[in-house]
Order: structure tokens, then sequence, then C-alpha cells
């Protein structure tokens, strides 16, 4: 195993999972709600490919975005609308409910052994091949989405009207509120962007594995969590590259260690992250003398 | 039947509603109360001051007039209309702004992102022609730093923010509360002054504030609130009476009510 191949492979995966991260961390940011469903998103992208695979690429994608985009607004419709002024216990245990729910659903209609979603397998074909170094198609497509799904939420942040004002609602949603914000049109949005984002990762990890099951997204939103509190929740910036980080320490793990001892994989991450938190109990990647006041 | 007659005794009969009419209003949080059925109203022009210590109840007032407080009793009414069950977005979009205590503008954004913040709310139907203020004339400062992060602004900075952002939805009702609050005396006079102007283009007040006397003497009317009530109106004549000033603001509490 080439070293560098390692270290790419680990950076595609990386930014699969800060992908995830920006889905949890906008609605963290406005909602202040950890939403344990947000895997669910995944899974039901990820079912969407499975049951659309005979279907043209573009086509079947565009319904992976579409269901994962209304099933995120339903969510919060239904759901999560109701308990906005509840205590973060209810909500977390809402979300917690949302989850056990959608994956109670999945089993039932898809079974518990997985589901193949091979419509993009070709994509593991390499694309780059030079001196023991190969480098696939998805790869390439986990740090191009990524890079540009991470642009283009930066500029919808920054340069769009409900940009700003999902902003303003994350810094100070009463105060916000005041002045005219639309509590439920921006946290709608910020639904709807963790919806794409989800579909967006539902599609990257199918092209490298095609099997779904119940628990496709919820494995990866549940580390990616992680990863998140480590870097930093509070931001979109340090949740995003707490993502990143621990998408590109499991998949560095998983090549360095040897087959026999991939078992210990989920405790080696978790150790890492836990000796972090000891050490930088803010945030890997939060900055010196942190406030809360600018979280996206 | 001469016409001009018919009109001047229609209008005689129905009276404008005042800008905002506060009818029997209670507030209470988790059982307690913070505001008891208090009745006031401020008309068209009109600059109203609601004075009184800590805890008073005067901030519960503001923001239960912007939907933002939990009313358990009576209601609000905005040109007539009750403001009852309406969304405090709603409620902004419909011409009221709050500059509310403690300023909350939004440190991480810029001057010039707080302003458009501010815009979010304004109508241009020009059926409030009167409150159409040039911001930028009135608070300087805050044109000059529009590029700064507004937390890097200084206490009276951001308040001259946290004003001109409110003027900027082109209210037909402004709140404020306490914008003299933790500033320095040079610059609670820039607040003062800029007040006074909003005033001047005809804008409805409703004004509370800590420092009596000065805001007795501003508003055409006063209300000194305490434990939730209202126990006096002060006209801007009545503000060298320091004793009568002083028994509303502290007399009843011998009742032993705190
Ligand atoms: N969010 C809240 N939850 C519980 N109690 C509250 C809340 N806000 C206000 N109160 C209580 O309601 C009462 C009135 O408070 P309010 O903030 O309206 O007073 P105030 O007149 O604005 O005082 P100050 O001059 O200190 O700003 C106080 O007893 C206060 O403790
Ligand atoms: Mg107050």
């Amino acid at each position: 195993m080439n070293w560098i191949q390692t270290l790419v492979d680990a950076i595609g995966l990386g930014s699969v999972y800060a992908l995830v991260a920006i889905g949890l961390a906008l609605i963290f940011g406005v909602m202040r709600l950890v939403n344990f469903a947000h895997g669910e998103l995944i899974t039901a992208a990820g079912y969407t490919l499975v049951v659309a695979h005979a279907l043209p690429v573009p086509v079947a994608i565009a319904l992976a975005v579409l269901v994962a985009v209304v099933l995120a607004w339903l969510m919060e419709r239904v759901a999560f609308r109701r308990l906005r002024n509840a205590q973060p216990a209810t909500t977390l245990v809402a979300t917690f409910a949302v989850a056990f729910a959608l994956e109670a659903v999945w089993l039932i209609a898809f079974g518990a052994r997985g589901e193949s979603a091979d419509l993009l397998s070709s994509l593991n074909e390499p694309a780059i091949q030079t001196g023991g170094v190969t480098i696939r198609w998805v790869t390439i497509a986990m740090l191009g989405v990524g890079g540009i799904l991470l642009g283009a939420t930066t500029l919808l942040l920054n340069r769009t009207k409900i940009g700003l004002q999902m902003r303003a609602a994350a810094a100070d949603f009463r105060a916000a509120r005041l002045l005219g914000v639309r509590a439920d049109a921006v946290i709608s949005a910020a639904f709807v962007i963790s919806g794409v984002m989800a579909a967006a990762v539902a599609i990257l990890l199918t092209a490298q594995q095609p099997l779904v099951t119940p628990t496709f997204g919820l494995e990866i939103t549940i580390l990616a969590l992680v990863g998140i509190v480590v870097g930093g929740m509070d931001r979109l910036t340090t949740a995003t590259m707490g993502g990143f980080a621990i998408g590109f320490l499991n998949s560095l793990l998983g090549n360095l260690l040897p087959s026999s001892e991939r078992v210990y994989l989920p405790s080696a991450v978790f150790l890492i992250v836990i000796i972090v938190l000891l050490v930088r109990p803010v945030g890997l990647f939060a900055p010196r003398g942190a406030s809360t006041a600018e979280r996206l | 039947m001469p016409e001009p007659a018919a009109a001047a005794t229609a209008a005689t009969a129905t009276p404008a509603p005042p800008v905002l009419e506060i009818d029997r209003l209670a507030v209470s949080f988790a059982g307690v109360p913070a505001v008891r059925e208090i009745s006031f109203s401020v008309k068209r022009g009109e600059m109203v001051g609601l004075i009184g210590p800590n805890g008073a109840g005067k901030s519960t007032t503001l923001l239960s007039i912007m939907g933002a407080a939990p009313v358990v009793g009576g209601e609000v009414r905005v040109d007539g209309a009750s403001l009852r069950g309406r969304r405090t977005e709603d409620i902004a979009r419909s011409g009221v702004a709050l500059v509310p205590e403690g300023r909350h503008i939004f440190p991480g954004l810029t001057v010039a992102e707080n302003l458009e913040l501010g815009e979010i709310s304004r109508r241009d139907d020009g059926s409030h022609p009167d409150s159409e203020i040039d911001v930028r004339e009135l608070f300087p400062i805050v044109e000059e730093f529009r590029h700064r992060q507004a937390g890097a602004l200084s206490g009276g900075q951001q308040q001259q923010l946290a004003i001109a952002r409110a003027l900027l939805s082109r209210p037909h009702l402004l709140l404020l509360d306490e914008p003299s609050l933790g500033l320095a005396p040079s610059v609670v006079e820039v607040v003062w002054s800029a007040l006074r102007q909003i005033r001047e283009r005809g804008v409805t007040i409703l004004l509370v504030e800590q420092r009596a006397q000065i805001t007795v003497q501003l508003a055409d009317r006063s209300y000194v609130m305490n434990n939730g009530e209202l126990r006096a109106e002060l006209a801007p004549s009545e503000a060298e009476d320091l004793e009568k000033i002083t028994t509303a603001y502290f007399g009843a509490t011998a009742e032993g009510e705190r």
C-alpha cells in the first residue's frame, strides 16, 4: 500500500464526512438541535438509488436528492417544529424517535440484509495510475463534490439574503425574529440544505460501496457527530473540519491497520477522540477565546 | 345636506385609533406575574416614556408588544388591530420595531450586514412616509464603519447601530428599551439627540428608560411602572417634581409586594 494513495483515499473519505458535518452543523447552528435523524436522510437517498437503479443515472441522482430534501423538510415540519420551544433533552429524544421510526420503515420495506445500489460502481475504475498509485474516479468525485458543495454553502451563507438571515438566526434567534427574520423560513432552508448534503453523501458512498442497509446512514452520522464535537460544534467551519478529520482518520487507520485488526478500528478512532477532548474540550479547531457569536 | 359638515361629523364619530393600545395586558413567567393588567395608549406622533426600577416589567411590556413574551391576558392593538397570536416576525414586518435592551446587534456580522437585516421588514408602500429618516445622516458613524465587524464597535456605536437598524425598517411605531444603558455621558447625549430628531420626524415612540428625569422631560407623557403595574402618569412639567417621581418609583414597595 502506497502512502500517497492512502492519503488521497483518506482525503476523499474525509470530504464525504465533511458533507455530513455541514448538514448537521447547519441544523445545530440555527436550531441548537443535534439531528440524530440526519443519517436517515442519507439512508433514504441510498434506497432511492436502489429503487431507481434501472433509470438513467442523472434521473436517479435527481430523485435521490429530491427524496432526501423532501424528507428533511417533512421531518422539521411534522416532528421538530412543534418542539421548537421544548427542552433540549426533549428535542434530542424526538430526533432519536424519528431515526428509529424511519429505520423500522427501511427494515420492513427493504429487509435487514441490504440492497445494492450499483448504478455508479463504474466510478471505482482507476482514473490515474502511476507508479503504484491508483486514484479511482470515486475519490475524485468525493473531492470534487465535497469542494463544490462546501463552496456553494459558503456562498449561500455569505452572499444571499436567506444566508444572511440564517447567520443572524444562528447567532441570536430572538433578535433576528425581532427584525422580521422568518423563523420557519430559515429553519426550513437549513433542513433543505442538510437534505442536499445527505443525498450527496449517499451517492458518493454507494459509488464506493453499493450495499445499502437500514443503518447505512446512521454509522457515518454517528462518527461525523463525534468529529463535529471534537472539531467544535458551535461553528460551521470547525464542525466541518472535525467531520473531515474523523473521516480522514477512519480511512487512514482502516488502511494502516492490518486486516486482522480492523475490528479495533472504531475503538482506535474513539480513543483518539477521547484524548482530543481531554486535551481540548472546546474543540480541536475552535480558536482560542472563542465566543459563540459567529456560528455559521 | 352640506357635505363638509357630514364629513366632519364622521371624523369626530370615528377618530383614528391610537397607534398603540395596551389593554389590560397581563404577562406571567411560569405563573409568576411580571405585568399585571396594565392599560395605556400612544397616539400618532407621540412619544411616551415608561420608567421604573429594575424588574418592574418594562422590558416585558415591550417584548409582549412584539409577541415575544408569555401574555396571559388582555391584548395589544396597533392601529386598532389586535396583535393577539401574531408571530414576532410578522409584527416586525407590520411596521413595529424594537431596539432591544442590551442592543442585540450581531457582533459577528459586519455593520452593513446588521443594517441589511434591519431592512428585512421595510415596506416600500409609502404608507408611512413620516418615518423615512436618513439614517446615514442621523448616525454618520454607522456609515463610516460599514465594513467593520459590529462586535468591534464601542458600546455607544453599537447602540447607534441598533437604533439605525431599527429605523431602516421604517417603523411607524418605534420601541426603545433603555437606549442609554451603560453608555458614557457624552454618548448618552448623542443618543438622546438622535431620539429628539427621530421624534421630530413624527415617528411614534415608546421609550423605556431608567433615567427618569430626562425621560419625563422629553416625552409627551411618562408612566412609572413598578411591580408590573403603572403607578403614576407624569407630564413634562413634572420632571422637576422629584418627590412625585420617587414616590411613584418606590412608594408602594412598603406594602411588602416585593
Ligand atoms: N424570560 C424570563 N423568565 C422568567 N422571568 C422573567 C423573564 N423575563 C423577565 N422576567 C421577570 O419579569 C419581571 C420583569 O422583568 P423585566 O425585564 O420586564 O423588568 P424591567 O422593568 O425591564 O427591568 P430592568 O430595568 O432591570 O430592565 C422580573 O421579575 C423578571 O425577573
Ligand atoms: Mg428591562
